[in-house]
């Protein structure tokens, strides 16, 4: 995701052993989990388990559309 | 001591048949920290098994506040990827890459080399033309 668009996406892949508190912060109990985060729009959204590549687009969009 | 196995050595040398363009691994390490010495060692021996395509260089994230500012880099340890060109990618990987992140580490170096997305084209559409900034988390455990 990162790759098609560096400027503005970055992609994270956090190792939840080693960044308790982050991992606490964002209230990780299972994994994998993503957090989607707009900074500017201050907007943030989790989600538990695998996400398809669509699931990812619809809930990006949605993220996007309610600014 | 080698942190990878004969088997890993060998099945990453047949993936990495696949690279194309060069790929950069800045790793950020506090270098009295266990994980970043362990991330460190484990980067050391995969950039090993292709030295003319993987470039890996190591920043004391406290002697390279300013570089780390620019990279967005708030922990250790952190890799950042960037392609050919030297450009960040985006991508980052917080914590030591093993297990299911070390998948994550092949995976990534192969598609900033190759310049593959597994992503379809309106997919790729969208994400192009995104009119704001996005970080994307994805905790995980080594198992």
């Amino acid at each position: 995701m990162a790759l098609a668009n560096p400027a503005r996406i970055r992609g994270e892949s956090i190792e939840a052993n080693a960044f308790v508190e982050m991992a606490e912060q964002e209230e990780v109990f299972a994994v994998p989990k993503t957090v989607f985060t707009i900074k500017d729009l201050g907007k943030k959204q989790a989600f538990e388990g695998a996400l398809s590549e669509d699931h990812f687009i619809r809930q990006l969009k949605g993220l996007m559309e309610l600014s | 001591m080698g942190l990878l196995n004969e088997r890993d050595r060998q099945t990453l040398s047949e993936m990495f048949r696949d690279l194309k363009f060069p790929v950069h691994l800045d790793l950020f390490l506090d270098p009295v920290q266990d994980w970043s010495r362990h991330a460190q060692g484990i980067l050391r021996e995969v950039v090993s098994l292709m030295p003319d395509l993987l470039h890996l260089e190591i920043y004391n994230f406290y002697k390279n506040q300013v570089l780390a500012a620019l990279y967005g880099v708030e922990q250790v340890p952190t890799l950042i990827l960037r392609d050919k060109n030297e450009d960040d990618t985006g991508i980052r990987i917080l914590g030591i890459p093993s297990g299911y992140e070390f998948a994550v580490l092949i995976e990534d170096i192969l598609d900033v080399s190759i310049g593959r997305s597994r992503l379809s084209e309106k997919s790729m559409n969208y994400l192009r033309n995104l009119e704001h900034d996005v970080l994307l988390q994805v905790f995980v455990t080594p198992t």
